[in-house]
């Protein structure tokens, strides 16, 4: 299979002018074509009306009590009926109390209703998440979800706002089976996104696409905007974003107006996140015992303890007890406010909003802000022409941890700084006291450097599109999108001058200032022609897509040193000034086709191709060619099922089979390059330098499309009525031509390591989803609950023995990567026992028959045993081993929600099993290397033999290599998370109408809270959830689930409210 | 019906140029790199190439840390200064290293990175396309070779025998196999030969701190010695002392401060300064922040003081020996211009710290912007050499003379020998008094390190200074991650004890 289309590859296309061009003249030639505007359609609603009738009137509201227009209102049985009015009222007469009454409007659960005695019926109609994904965003279409054969989650915008998060990752959390969302700790930063495994070590984001354009690994929207989100997940749902979906594709709907009458809301909440959980510390006495039990106390220990903390002060040290988990943690507010206004109709529909968002953290020194816009709209301009366009506007603004979630991160300092010592001095240039030599401990000060370092990322931008639709035949319509991504980037980061006194450690002579400005400018055409047409039991549906999509960056950064002052923090009159400007392009020709086809809607059929071009690869490795194939049979449709249709509502098997592909590389990849930054002073008084180039970087001119070839099965079913749903899935992806950055040994000399397409990996899982919902009277529920499993494995590096070793942490590679292993597993020792005494050791040393060759060097009573696995009675690199992974073993989440009366809750749960954390926490909480504050654990330590203890003796210096890479830092990672509690109350519209003159419609009140309980095996860091530091970028697969000290999250309780005008 | 027929001809044109997408959009060309294949193309071009060379050594695999690290840490001029020496540093100097040792590992790196950049200029300049005249061409690639030849000799003494690169690779299956001990010294005396043939004895002040002839007279001279052939080293040495184009500054301390760089004393530095900026902690020597060295954080007596003066050097230094106060700072001492009192060192004893290459003999604290040059090569260590290789071909007096002569330096003025503690009234005395004055006068230079492994392989080693040694010790094992990939060497490559 895979050969036949490789050999697809001639010259398809006829180079012909700039086809954006040829797009739009073709808008504009059928725009002016003349078409008769004509008038929307104004449908009569005949009321029947019946002698000896009854008349039942009421309201119908929907489940956040808002009126419900357009509400089709049918006696059962009759074709008798109405529909509601703007508020939402309906009256209708029936002919006597036996008479049921059928409350139906699209997207909302059907209510049947016996009249009875009852002349007044107001009800609220619950929205129906199955019929809501009835129909589906594919690329470039929908599809009925009966019909869908590849692997498409979808989440609706009720699950999306229900959490007070920034981004739309971190409402998908839990939401999607196979989906794993990890956070990344401080206010505005990227989650580590991740569908179905990680099937590269290259860039392993997904696509995102936002109302049709692709914007990269990240998308910036406010969840609230959102109408639908849809992951795809297999080849066939993605392939048809072929050459970007390797790594799958989430795809963003925005909202549009839906109601005749213009709508107002308005929604906001405030609320207060608190960290929720702190360490075990010493605290100034026990810190002071530690010192004695590690090697001796410091000199301010034996004899400074009654100075003053500062010349003047009444405080002394010995006085003085500072919790630094105090001084750094806070409590924070979070808040958004928003607005919305729609209008829609036959003719225009109008949604527009705007918002605010601000999150403050719980951490000294960082927040998130942001300010955004959208609006969105469509129109007819004729019979057959639909014109309409979307638009987002954004600010934001955050200060951002400085060292988050690295190896010198704020938490590791927390952890290490010394109880004795106060914060402030205001004799220090900055006004901090920091460690000084007889202190004989050098933290940094956490609380300085949250203070002083402003380190400020603003962004702002647009998201744009238009787009044209023709109706050209029923049966056909052509459609040309215009839309760009522009970012504009201002980061800065400014440190003052200041010191630590005479002898003081950590000291920053003069300001240092870095500025950076950027500017992306992406821009995307697309030219598609729809085929839609069904003849008799063949329905058929073909997409025929030409698109190009570019991109331009520029940044500029200036810097600079300022000795003189700290009061100007712009890179302006500093002492060297430094500039470095660069510009990066990219460009991306697509040609796209989708078959679909369906037989008495029962058997299905579906085949797509994709052939991309891009401009990071060489002209003759350029195109890449994504094939895909996929059926699906809805056994509940033949008849010999329908004696079961009681039971079995729908049941659909499917499969599918393709390759997607991935060019998420550097721009200029294959280019040989010089550097040119290499600097030396060559003249006496070293002021100024001279200029280096070199070739640091291996390029490959051979470099080519990473592919990812996936197969997939999946059951859908319905049950009871579709009471019941659920969905299985079996996968296997397997990654080929993995571009990696070879291995090279340090003996070439090279810097860069050559990218090439060498090493392959699989991934393999099931994921399922369950659904029920039941309605009791007037309680409502429903529950859900999915769940993903997936076996990672690389299968190759290229080359045999080959790896990769990451993560230094202290002489130690504490990842490590090679076939026939999951992607980036621990790698280190395992922990024995604690020799309890020297005979201990003298039997370890003989293992090997000579007591001369040590087992472990340096080795005393109390040090840890290490295992011998290999066997030879020495502890060499060979008896390092797996010791844990990151990759969990599943993901879920599991959802109630329902109502009651007025009444409405959520509760939802999200957790991860069988995963681990390599805790570098612990190691400063317990390893003792040398003189640092530490976890209360160090008091428990080895000092007697036969001591149960897992904590090996206090000793400077560690010289048996205690705190090496081994299982005692290695912990369950595994956790579930009471992620959101909410409840709602919904004022009665009764009440509301009296007490407000009908000026507000509207108005439900509610409380939410986040990550309100965590149960988790995991001790010796703030938070389970650990994600990868940098991870957004390449390399980042090497480095989750190593706690640096992760930004924890917050516990959030918020309070809002929702009025509708 | 003409709309129909609009229609069908509209479709028709559309469609059609659907599938005509402008394909030159795909040809994007770096803006901010210029192509290898338009380079060294001039003696403008080739001078940068053999900038980078130099450049290279200030990287943090060498000399702005890891370097001098792993000489001292190999040398006994040192000892922890407490706890805080961290593991991967204490396994040198404990000699528990193992062959995941990233100190080792990053001075191999960095190594291999100078010989990489070198081999380009070497090559470039070879070409006959250059632009460049055959003085101008020779003058670049001798500096290159200089640094190659010294590279390797590093590799070759600490290491062994090691892939030997002359030509620099293209693709990660250019990687070699170790080469022989002698092979890679073939490859060394050649460099440096063509070096000393090829390079001017001194430069003009824009040039300042290029290889000279001397500098690879002395570089080779190191190499003769360690290889027991003091007869081709004297020859060398003996050339630098009679060109008279150097001699001992009056102060001592002028070879350890900043603002005396590029002495009469000096034969080769790595040039850094303090006014670009802070360590951008880049391994490579990479943009402007990587003009600085970390050694002053790390050895100060306010500072880390991760590594302090060994107790056998200081009882090395004979009573009275000016050079003790200039090479160690002690409680009680000042600082900062005069104005500060050491009154503390944190950890351990003795509360004697590092002088040479600290910055706070004129600022008030330690930090990781050091600006102060390595000496490299300075000329008391070329009058010691020629001492060591007068008195190995059995001219003692010679060599006592030039042992008097580095202790009349103006700031030390120590009486000459014989003294009652040094007598030299043999071959052995003589030696030892070498190695008393070379340790004393040397201490803490990257210089200690390579004479005990000369000594212990030739069987002059006074007494084995490390209770840690065993055989395995006298070279560092192949790194692993090297071992791992490089695909011409397996586990059965790696030296013998690892």
């Amino acid at each position: 299979m895979r050969k036949l289309y490789a050999k697809i590859s001639g010259q398809w296309s006829i180079p012909l002018t700039n086809f954006r061009l040829a797009g739009l003249v073709l808008v504009a030639f059928f725009a002016s074509a003349g078409y008769a505007v004509g008038h929307p359609g104004v449908g009569s609603d005949p009321m029947s009306i019946l002698s000896d009738a009854i008349t039942v009137s009421g309201r119908v509201v929907d489940d956040t009590g808002s009126p419900m227009p357009g509400v089709n209102v049918v006696i059962r049985g009759t074709t008798v009926g109405t529909t509601t009015d703007i508020d939402g009222r309906y009256s209708i007469s029936v002919e006597d109390g036996n008479a049921v009454l059928v409350f139906s409007f699209i997207g909302y659960e059907t209510q049947e209703v016996t009249v009875g005695s009852q002349t007044v019926i107001d009800i609220t109609l619950v929205t129906d998440i199955k019929t809501l994904s009835e129909v589906v965003v594919v690329g470039y279409g929908t599809q009925k979800r009966t019909s869908v054969t590849g692997a498409i989650a979808s989440v609706n915008s009720k699950e999306l706002s229900a959490l007070p998060t920034v981004s739309v990752d971190q409402a998908l959390q839990g939401r999607a089976p196979g989906v794993t969302v990890v956070n990344n700790g401080a206010p505005g930063s990227s989650p580590s996104v991740r569908i179905r495994g990680v099937s590269t070590i290259n860039n392993a984001n997904p696509l995102y696409v936002v109302d049709g354009v692709p914007v990269g690994n990240d998308a910036n929207v406010d969840p609230k905007d959102i109408q639908s989100m849809e992951v795809l997940k297999d080849a066939y749902a993605a392939a048809i974003y072929g050459s970007r979906a390797a790594n799958g594709v989430i795809m963003i709907t925005t909202k549009s107006g839906t109601q005749e009458k213009v709508n107002v809301n308005i929604d906001s909440y405030v609320g207060v996140q608190s960290p929720w959980k702190k360490l075990d510390l010493l605290n100034r006495d026990q810190y002071i015992q530690y010192a004695g039990m590690l090697g001796g106390l410091p000199p301010r220990v034996q004899n400074g303890m009654n100075e003053p903390i500062y010349p003047g002060a009444t405080q002394t040290f010995a006085q003085t007890e500072t919790d630094w988990q105090d001084e750094m943690f806070r409590n924070a507010t979070i808040q958004q406010h928003r607005f919305e206004v729609s209008k829609g109709g036959e003719v225009s529909k109008v949604y527009f909003s705007g918002g605010y968002f601000d999150q403050g953290g719980i951490m000294l020194g960082t927040y998130f802000k942001r300010g955004n816009i959208r609006l969105n709209s469509e129109h007819k301009v004729g019979k057959r022409l639909t014109i309409g366009q979307t638009a987002y506007v954004y600010y934001d603004r955050r200060r951002n941890e400085t060292n988050g979630g690295s190896i010198g991160s704020n938490i590791r300092y927390v952890i290490a700084s010394i109880p004795y010592l106060p914060v402030y001095n205001p004799f220090n240039k900055g006004g901090f006291f920091g460690p000084q030599g007889v202190d004989a401990s050098d933290p940094t000060q956490p609380v300085r450097r949250a203070t002083l370092v402003e380190n400020y990322s603003n962004g702002n931008g647009v998201l744009a599109t238009g787009y044209a639709d023709l109706k050209i035949f029923d049966w056909l319509s052509y459609r040309f999108t215009a839309g760009v991504n522009i970012a504009n980037g201002f980061n800065s980061n400014y440190t003052p001058a200041f010191d630590s006194g005479p002898g003081g450690y950590d000291t920053n002579p003069e300001a240092t200032i870095s500025q950076t400005r950027s500017l992306a400018v992406d821009p995307i055409f697309t030219n598609q022609l729809t085929f839609d047409k069904t003849f008799g039991d063949h329905s058929v549906n073909v997409v025929l897509v030409a698109e190009q999509q570019s991109g331009k960056y520029s940044d500029a950064t200036a810097s600079g040193r300022n000795a003189i002052t700290d009061a100007i923090k712009m890179p302006r009159g500093v002492a060297n000034p430094q500039v470095n400007a660069g510009i990066q392009e990219w460009a991306q020709i697509s040609y796209a086709s989708r078959l679909n086809y369906e037989y008495k809607g029962k058997y299905l059929f579906g085949a797509s191709f994709r052939r991309d071009g891009s401009s990071r690869f060489a002209k003759e490795n350029r195109w890449g060619n994504f094939p895909a194939f996929s059926a699906g049979w809805r056994i509940s449709e033949e008849n010999f099922m329908s004696d079961l249709s009681e039971t079995i509502t729908e049941l659909k098997i499917r499969g599918s089979w393709g390759v997607a592909g991935n060019n998420q590389l550097g721009n200029y990849s294959y280019q040989a390059t010089l550097a040119n930054d290499k600097y030396y002073q060559f003249n006496k008084n070293s002021t100024d330098f001279t200029q280096g180039y070199t070739i640091s970087g291996m390029a490959n001119r051979d470099l080519r499309w990473e592919e990812v070839e996936m197969l997939n099965i999946g059951i859908d079913g319905g049950l009871f009525g579709n009471k019941v749903n659920f969905s299985v899935e079996w996968f296997s992806n397997t990654t080929d031509g993995m571009i990696i950055n070879l291995p090279i040994p340090g003996s070439l000399g090279y810097d860069g390591a050559p990218q090439a397409n060498a090493g392959s990996a699989r991934n393999r899982g099931f994921e399922w989803q369950l659904g029920y919902s039941s309605q009791e009277g007037e309680f409502r529920w429903n529950a859900s609950a999915n769940m993903g499993i997936v076996r990672n494995e690389v299968l190759s590096l290229g080359g045999e023995g080959l790896s990769y070793q990451n993560e230094n942490w202290y002489g130690d590679n504490l990842t490590y990567t090679i076939a026939g292993e999951p992607m980036a597993f621990f790698y280190g020792y395992q922990v024995e026992k604690i020799f309890q005494s020297q005979e201990e050791i003298d039997a370890a040393n003989a293992i090997d028959g000579d007591p001369s060759t040590k087992y472990q060097d340096n080795a005393a009573p109390g040090d840890i045993k290490f295992r011998d696995l290999d066997g030879d009675g020495v502890i060499t690199p060979d008896d390092k081993t797996k010791i844990g992974k990151y990759i969990p073993d599943f993901t879920y989440g599991i959802n109630f929600s329902g109502n009651w009366k007025n009444f409405d809750f959520g509760v939802f749960f999200q957790g991860v099993q069988g995963n681990q954390i390599y805790s570098t926490t612990k190691y400063h909480l317990e390893g003792m290397t040398r003189l640092f504050n530490a976890g209360t654990a160090v008091l428990n330590s080895w000092t007697t033999p036969g001591q149960n203890t897992n904590v090996p003796r206090a000793v400077s210096g560690d010289p048996n290599l205690n705190s090496r890479a081994s299982d005692r830092f290695v912990e369950d990672g595994s956790y579930l998370r009471l992620k959101n509690l909410s409840i709602g109350y919904a004022i009665p519209s009764e009440v509301l109408q009296s007490v407000t003159n009908n000026s507000i419609s509207r108005l439900r009140v509610y409380f939410s809270a986040t990550n309100l309980l965590t149960w988790t095996k995991y001790k010796s860091g703030y938070d389970p959830e650990i994600g990868a530091f940098n991870g957004r970028g390449a390399g980042g697969s090497f480095q989750n689930g190593i706690d640096y000290g992760q930004y924890p999250q917050p516990r959030t309780i918020t309070v809002g409210v929702q009025l509708g005008l | 019906m003409r709309i129909k027929n609009i229609l069908a001809k509209g479709c028709l044109v559309g469609f059609s140029l659907m599938w005509g997408c402008n394909e030159d959009i795909l040809e994007k060309v770096n803006p901010n790199d210029l192509s290898t294949s338009i380079y060294y193309l001039n003696e403008a071009e080739l001078v940068t190439g053999v900038n980078s060379v130099y450049a290279a050594w200030q990287g943090l695999d060498l000399y702005a840390r890891e370097f001098f690290f792993l000489h001292d840490l190999r040398g006994d001029d040192m000892q922890p200064g407490g706890e805080q020496l961290e593991l991967q540093r204490r396994q040198l100097i404990e000699g528990t290293h193992d062959s995941s040792n990233p100190v080792m590992t990053s001075a191999w790196n960095g190594l291999y990175r100078v010989i990489h950049r070198a081999n380009i200029v070497i090559e470039s300049a070879s070409r006959p396309d250059v632009d460049a005249t055959d003085a101008a061409k020779n003058r670049v690639a001798g500096e290159a070779k200089f640094h190659r030849g010294w590279a390797y000799f590093e590799l070759v003494s600490m290491w062994g025998g090691v892939p030997l690169y002359t030509a620099y690779a293209t693709s990660p299956a250019d990687n070699k196999s170790r080469a022989s001990v002698d092979e890679v010294y073939a490859v060394i005396i050649s460099d440096l030969t063509d070096a000393i043939n090829y390079l001017p004895s001194s430069y003009d002040d824009a040039n300042l701190g290029r290889a000279t002839s001397h500098a690879a007279r002395a570089m080779l001279a190191r190499v003769h010695m360690q290889r027991g052939n003091y007869s081709e080293a004297r020859t060398l040495l003996r050339d630098i002392v009679s060109s008279n184009q150097f001699k001992l500054v009056d102060r001592y301390l002028d070879n350890f401060e900043e603002e005396n760089e590029f002495n009469e004393e000096s034969l080769f530095e790595v040039a850094f300064s303090s006014s670009f900026g802070g360590l951008g902690w880049n391994p490579s020597g990479d943009g402007t922040s990587m003009e600085v060295t970390i050694r002053g954080q790390e050895y100060g007596p306010n500072a880390w003081r991760n590594l302090i003066p060994s107790n056998g050097l200081i009882a090395e230094f004979e009573d009275d020996d000016p050079r003790f106060g200039d090479s160690f700072y002690q409680i009680g001492d000042t600082y900062n211009n005069g104005t500060e009192v050491i009154t503390e060192m944190q950890n351990a004893d003795p509360k004697i710290s590092w002088r040479k290459y600290q910055m706070i003999y004129k600022q008030p604290s330690e930090d990781q912007r050091s600006g102060i040059n390595f000496r490299v090569i300075r000329y008391a260590e070329v009058l010691l050499a020629l001492a060591e290789c007068e008195n190995e071909l059995d001219n003692g007096q010679e060599a006592i003379n030039l042992l008097n002569e580095v202790r009349d330096r103006a700031s030390v003025q120590m009486p000459h020998y014989p003294t009652p503690e040094y007598p030299v009234s043999s071959k052995a005395e003589i030696f030892r008094a070498i190695v008393h004055e070379k340790r004393v006068e040397l201490g803490g230079e990257q210089i200690r390190n390579r004479d005990i492994l000369r000594w212990r392989a030739q069987g002059k080693l006074l007494e084995e200074p490390f209770s840690y040694f065993q055989a395995k010790h006298a070279l560092l094992p192949i790194p692993l991650p090297e071992l791992d990939n490089n695909t011409s060497l397996t586990n059965a490559d790696q030296n013998p004890g690892y």
